[in-house]
């Protein structure tokens, strides 16, 4: 039997195909919730956003236009959603009131970049895995939506160019600054260091 | 490194594949015999294998389907119950009750209109007082010679009120009258 594309399940749906649907579900969803877990860092916030994506993906099926391919479109809707998330995150723990009592009494700004994993996620995660995970965070926006969409997520340059709204040779130099800052941060692993 | 060594960028581009077939044949050439680019290339590989190791490859929840499809469901529901202009079948009876509730306010606010002296409730002092004196006037009439024409009168000044729409407001032209019984030479106001 001949697997389907994204592209003709997509219109399928856009006629009202709920099977079709659930076949992109079940293909993408698992992809898409580890580009959230990697973007958010927080498990069940990640599992939300994806089925959002999704949700959205839904509702728009009757003015979907096959322009570009299909893992495009969830992509960027996916990108805008999980920057959102981070941005809105990070307004709403700076508007926190800092009292200087109990907890309260670390400083803002430690605490807006306090997005720590769930207590389970960090259980799974090496010394090592934790020091990549910073690394990466570390970075600018898109030189860390270029990273995971290109390292993790296996999505090719024109692909992540569309995502981003910018050129394929301007993703590539996102790219190579990127590597630059982290050939530099994560020295101490590629020296075998941390367990 | 050396004067005639790669740029990095170009060094990154090979290590990721970024190069055409004739570019990465040039720039492999020259990594062989190059041991500050090979050094360069080297590191940029390693950054790629240190980043392969972090993989969380989380699995969906098991109530992840039961959730999409009853978030699916919902939107469908919404869909459905919106009608013609996105407006829900609720707000498209909403509108004929609306409709008949201004026709009703507009008739019954006409009506009272119509129902009202045509001078307006300004000048309903001033049509009573002239309609007292009309009433007045026979008594007069048996009483005084002169009766005859205080009646025409104030039959003229009743006439004259029910008709004149200017006197809608009656109380600027009692204002009027206050201010022309003012005695000559008190133009000076107390503080």
């Amino acid at each position: 039997m001949a697997i389907d594309s994204d592209l003709e399940l997509m219109l399928r749906v856009s006629r009202g195909d709920a099977e079709s649907f659930a076949i992109l579900l079940n293909r993408h969803r698992g992809p898409l919730l580890n580009y959230f877990v990697r973007m958010v860092r927080d498990r069940a916030l990640a599992e939300d956003l994806t089925q959002e994506v999704f949700l959205r993906v839904y509702q728009a099926r009757e003015r979907y236009q096959p322009e570009a391919r299909f893992t495009t479109w969830l992509y960027r809707i996916a990108t805008n959603l999980a920057l959102n998330t981070i941005r809105d995150r990070k307004g709403q723990e700076a508007l926190e009131p800092y009292a200087g009592q109990g907890d309260e009494a670390t400083p803002p700004v430690e605490r807006i970049a306090d997005h720590r994993p769930s207590t389970e996620q960090e259980m799974l995660e090496s010394e090592r895995q934790r020091f990549i995970r910073e690394a990466i965070k570390a970075l600018p926006e898109n030189q860390r939506v270029a990273v995971i969409l290109h390292k993790y997520q296996e999505v090719d340059y024109r692909q992540i160019a569309k995502v981003l709204k910018v050129s394929e040779s301007a993703v590539k130099s996102l790219l190579f600054r990127a590597y630059e800052s982290l050939r530099v941060r994560l020295e101490p692993l590629m020296q075998g260091g941390l367990v | 490194m050396k004067s005639n060594c790669m740029k990095r960028e170009q060094i990154f581009a090979l290590a990721e594949s970024m190069l055409s077939a004739r570019e990465e044949e040039q720039a492999r050439a020259h990594l062989a015999g190059c041991e500050d680019c090979r050094k360069v290339f080297e590191s940029y590989r390693r950054v790629d294998s240190v980043l392969d190791e972090w993989m969380p490859e989380a699995e969906p929840s098991p109530w992840f389907d039961a959730r999409m499809r009853a978030a699916v469901a919902a939107a469908g529901s919404a869909n459905r119950s919106r009608g013609f202009l996105g407006l829900t079948l609720n707000r498209w009876l909403a509108l004929p009750a609306m409709a008949s509730l201004l026709v009703i306010t507009g008739v019954v606010a006409y009506r009272d209109l119509r129902s009202r002296p045509s001078g307006g409730p300004g000048n309903t002092a001033a049509v009573t007082s002239a309609a007292r004196a009309v009433q007045a006037a026979p008594a007069a009439q048996v009483a005084s010679p002169a009766g005859a024409p205080a009646h025409e009168a104030a039959t003229q000044e009743l006439k004259m009120y029910q008709n004149l729409p200017v006197l809608e407001d009656y109380d600027m032209l009692a204002g009027f009258d206050v201010i022309s019984e003012l005695p000559k030479g008190s133009g000076k106001i107390a503080d």
